[in-house]
């Protein structure tokens, strides 16, 4: 549980709204890792660019914002999601999708082997990018971003059952990601 | 491959939609890997209830899979992130631009409203004065906007009396159109008292005859009869006279005299008047106590 989740962010929110900076800075360092994290496995070119124009956004319509931190977190990873396709479609390309099949070659990241051995961040993070992108972006919301599934629909205009599906899909393709990376010769 | 259908075969398309077989899959699956087993009466609401918990716990709390999660969702170190200068600026300008102190919300658009409204009445206001001062309102707005705008010191032209006659510009106090006309003069000498002077003037004087028609008619008429005068026309010409000598104008008749007249004064009289005079009268008016 992030610490800032310790005391009542909704009246962070409103404060930040108000104008107040201190607590701007506390909603931007509790939503921040998740928000860069989600974008580096989208597009992890451009995810400090894409992250800068996501806050200037948010910056620019927080006075008009109404809601909670659950709203607010909702919204921000909704300005992402939007910054995120106009990329690739600025780019002329969408990223690389498994497809449906599973992938056959190793990651270039050190996937650790052993069950006790500790995964970094940037290593799980590299293992959700193999999924496809509509599964991918279904994990990073729910389990990075923290968003239940109404948001999580919210955000990428689509129905509950829709991520639900989507949820379980990218969760079988992982364990197959995992498992035929644990069968690849050392 | 699972067998199916061939009507589902053919619509099976490659992307990530969802088709019947999928739902089908999934919650045969879910409820399989649930410790209490299936629910018959509601498989749906089974499949249903994946919480952030489940979801780590996948398919169970020591999974490869579940670590992975847990990794990619580990908290972030507590201080500056990346990008937060940033970000803090574009925080700082937003609001140094609109201020800090500014209103917002509900009370900015109230502001703003207050302000439409304030700049709507203030144009009503300036409109409405411009049509009073030109005197294009009606007769009773206009009488309004006299008495309101002269409580201000501004004055205005009031209603005109006669219908379809504009006010002229610049006129503060416009006179009626029929106005009491200043009693001064010989105009100031009514009716009454005029024919009490004529009559005393022929029971008093001493001249007979020709002469004391003369003097009668001319009293009566200010000077301007001739009575009497045959013969004399050279004498003494009186501004009427023609130069003929035989050039008499007749005394006007009494009903044309009243009705030149339009003084109201004359209405309640009804002996006839002899017309206005702009010459003094050649004959001393008496006065009343003589």
């Amino acid at each position: 549980m992030p610490a800032a989740e310790q005391f009542d962010l909704d009246a962070v929110v409103l404060a930040a709204c108000a104008g107040d900076e201190t607590a701007f800075v506390v909603l931007f360092r509790e939503v921040q890792p998740g928000l860069l994290r989600y974008l580096r496995t989208l597009n992890s070119a451009d995810a400090e660019d894409l992250a800068a124009e996501t806050w200037i956004h948010v910056v620019r319509g927080l006075t008009r914002f109404s809601g909670d931190a659950r709203g607010f977190r909702s919204w921000v990873f909704t300005i992402a999601y939007t910054r995120v396709v106009d990329g690739w479609r600025a780019s002329g390309r969408r990223p690389e999708t498994a497809s449906g099949a599973m992938p056959d070659r190793a990651s270039e990241l050190d996937v650790p082997r052993a069950a006790e051995e500790t995964i970094s961040t940037e290593s799980a993070l590299a293992l959700l990018r193999e999924l496809p992108e509509a599964q991918a972006q279904v994990l990073l919301l729910r389990v990075v971003a923290g968003l239940d599934v109404a948001m999580t629909a919210a955000v990428l205009g689509r129905t509950h059952n829709h991520v639900r599906v989507l949820a379980h899909r990218g969760l079988r393709a992982l364990a197959a990601v995992v498992a035929a990376r644990e069968t690849l010769p050392l | 491959m699972p067998w199916r259908p061939s009507w589902l075969r053919a619509r099976r398309c490659r992307c990530n939609a969802i088709d019947a077989l999928d739902v089908v899959a999934l919650v045969s699956a879910d409820q399989r890997d649930r410790p209490g087993g299936p629910s018959p009466d509601d498989p749906i609401g089974a499949w249903g209830r994946d919480e952030l918990t489940e979801l780590l716990a996948y398919p169970d709390p020591t999974s490869r899979v579940s670590q992975i999660l847990a990794a990619a969702a580990a908290p972030a170190d507590a201080g500056p992130q990346p990008g937060e200068g940033a970000a803090i600026a574009a925080f700082r300008a937003a609001f140094s631009t609109s201020g800090a102190d500014a209103p917002h919300g509900l009370a900015a658009r109230l502001s703003r409203r207050s302000a439409a409204a304030v700049l709507a009445g203030g144009l009503v206001l300036c409109g409405s004065a411009t049509a009073a001062a030109a005197g294009a309102l009606p007769d009773a707005a206009q009488q309004i906007a006299q008495k309101a705008l002269a409580s201000v010191g501004v004055h205005v032209p009031g209603p005109t009396s006669k219908p379809g006659q504009p006010a002229r510009p610049g006129q503060n106090n416009p006179v009626p159109a029929i106005a009491p006309q200043p009693t001064t003069g010989p105009q100031d000498t009514s009716p009454t008292s005029h024919g009490s002077e004529v009559s005393d003037l022929a029971h008093s004087t001493t001249s007979t005859g020709v002469d004391k028609g003369a003097v009668v008619s001319g009293t009566a008429s200010d000077g301007k009869s001739q009575a009497g005068q045959h013969g004399k026309a050279d004498a003494t010409p009186t501004p009427r006279s023609s130069g003929h000598p035989n050039s008499h104008k007749p005394t006007p008749k009494p009903h044309s005299t009243h009705t030149a007249n339009p003084r109201p004064t004359h209405t309640a009289n009804p002996r006839p008047t002899p017309p206005a005079n702009p010459k003094p009268p050649q004959t001393p008016k008496p006065k009343a106590g003589a």
